[in-house]
């Protein structure tokens, strides 16, 4: 069986090292890219079975990359967790409607994102 | 022939001018880019031993001090410690502030911090405030610099002091910024919620120092405002007593901003004894202290003050109007009588309250 494949879009390189050295040691398949347009690109090229989306980077947010994937039917129902120093009840529930398996708040334990990435992979 | 002369020698003069500034920006610029290249090229080499430090992997935290090989490399490890403890918690939190403590590292911002430079002491700060254990010359340092002119400056050090183990260290450090006039509201109750922290075991210490420094005459009025708001939010239930006694005895109840506050925090701590004197400002000048009363008297519970919350539900001003229905809402039964007789008063209560009752159901 191939290994669950995760997109992590940040634009912080520092949680990117982070969640990429805790990840790939759980034996995921583990990509990173640290803007939205081009975490836009990539989910749709390479169709992640999780996406992790920061929300507040250049050029593209990650709601805005989440709402273009949910209108591409390709993409539509793509596994998303939100990973995000944004979370006022009202960031939440924008998440949650255009359809978040998970929504995390900065700061964040590592092992509870790990635990949660597994639940949504059902690991 | 002189003007000639004059003419040749500005235009030579202008071009050196010009060739000496391009050429000292290109070498400024060459070497900024070096240096920015040998910085990510260290941290990069940095990060492995200190994610594995971090994440528990390891527990070698001298090997991760051995790869620091040259003072350059204090920057990048530092970077990178401090942007992971902006954005982790719990248990990694704490190997982060080992890393952050490892000697060679302690040593070169011990010596900033006695350095007498303004920059430096401020990175010092910092630096200080991610440390646990200080030792007393640097807790001495850091306490001298509170009272510094460079009002940013003396915010690092009450920072890094805060979260000093010591309520009294730590109860200077806020008291320091709360004298000042200057000090933004974010800023005092920043530094207030970092000086409680998570040391359940100091809280009785913690309100008993507050207080003493709320009775203190020389504190700016707007500050005073925050620290009893902050001793309500935080929880210090204990100081309640003390609090009222100094309501009671007029403490500065000449300010609307502190009025409002007692109100808030005596409210807070449901303070019952408090409750008539509370409704006693129903008729304070300032909508801002009336509707801290109705929100006390919410807070209290008391069926007593259903008729001074009826008054307040007729004010002239919305937000206390407001205040006062929301309050008779949640006031039980007592509560929605008063509600339905204010509501049979006016139209325009009519509408409130149902606007009101139509939120609280949602």
């Amino acid at each position: 069986m191939s290994r669950p494949r995760i997109l992590l879009v940040e634009d912080n390189p520092s949680i990117s090292k982070l969640v990429e050295y805790k990840l790939a040691r759980e034996d995921f398949d583990f990509q990173v890219v640290d803007n939205g347009v081009d975490g836009l690109s990539r989910a749709r090229s390479w169709k992640p079975d999780l996406l992790i989306l920061d929300v507040m980077m250049p050029g593209m947010s990650g709601f805005d990359v989440l709402q273009s994937l949910r209108d591409d039917p390709d993409t539509a129902g793509m596994a998303v967790m939100m990973l995000t120093s944004k979370n006022r009840e009202e960031d939440l529930k924008r998440g949650f409607d255009l359809g978040v398996k998970e929504y995390m708040g900065k700061p964040f334990k590592v092992g509870e994102l790990l635990m949660r990435v597994n639940r949504i992979l059902g690991r | 022939m002189l003007a000639i002369r004059f003419i040749w020698l500005v235009t030579t003069a202008l071009v050196l001018v010009t060739v000496y500034l391009f050429v000292t920006s290109l070498i400024v610029r060459t070497w900024q880019e070096r240096r920015a290249r040998f910085a990510a090229a260290r941290r990069d080499a940095l990060t492995p031993s200190i994610l594995a430090y971090t994440l528990g992997d390891s527990d070698d935290l001298d090997a991760v001090a051995a790869q620091l090989k040259v003072p350059e490399d204090v920057i990048p490890y530092t970077d990178l410690i401090t942007d992971l403890l902006n954005q982790v918690q719990g248990e990694e939190t704490e190997r982060l502030r080992h890393l952050m403590a490892v000697p060679a590292i302690r040593a070169h911002f011990h010596q900033k911090l006695f350095k007498g430079d303004e920059s430096d002491e401020a990175e010092a700060c910092m630096y200080y405030a991610w440390v646990d254990n200080l030792t007393t010359d640097e807790t001495d340092r850091l306490r001298s610099i509170l009272d510094h002119g460079n009002r940013l400056l003396a915010h690092a050090a009450a920072t890094s002091l805060v979260a000093h183990p010591s309520a009294a260290v730590r109860v200077e450090a806020v008291a320091a910024m709360a004298r000042r006039e200057r000090v933004s509201r974010l800023a005092l109750l920043e530094l207030l919620y970092r000086f409680h922290s998570s040391r359940n075991d100091q809280m009785e210490e913690e309100g008993a120092l507050l207080m003493a420094l709320i009775a203190q005459p020389d504190l700016p009025e707007s500050h005073v405002a925050i620290l009893i708001q902050a001793m309500a939010d935080i929880g210090y239930v204990g100081e309640a007593v003390a609090l009222y006694e100094l309501f009671e005895a007029g403490y500065r109840t000449d300010s609307d901003r502190i009025l409002e506050a007692y109100c808030y925090a005596l409210g807070r701590f449901g303070f019952d004894p408090a409750g008539e004197r509370i409704a006693g400002y129903a008729s304070h000048p300032s909508p801002r202290v009336r509707q801290a009363v109705a929100k006390a008297l919410e807070a209290l519970g008391d069926a007593a003050a259903i008729d001074t919350l009826e008054v307040l539900a007729a004010d002239t001003e919305l937000m206390v109007r407001m205040a006062a229905v929301f309050a008779l809402a949640r006031l039980g039964e007592a509560g929605k009588a008063g509600l339905d007789r204010v509501s049979a008063s006016t139209a325009d209560l009519q509408d409130l309250v149902h606007h009101v009752m139509a939120e609280l159901d949602a």
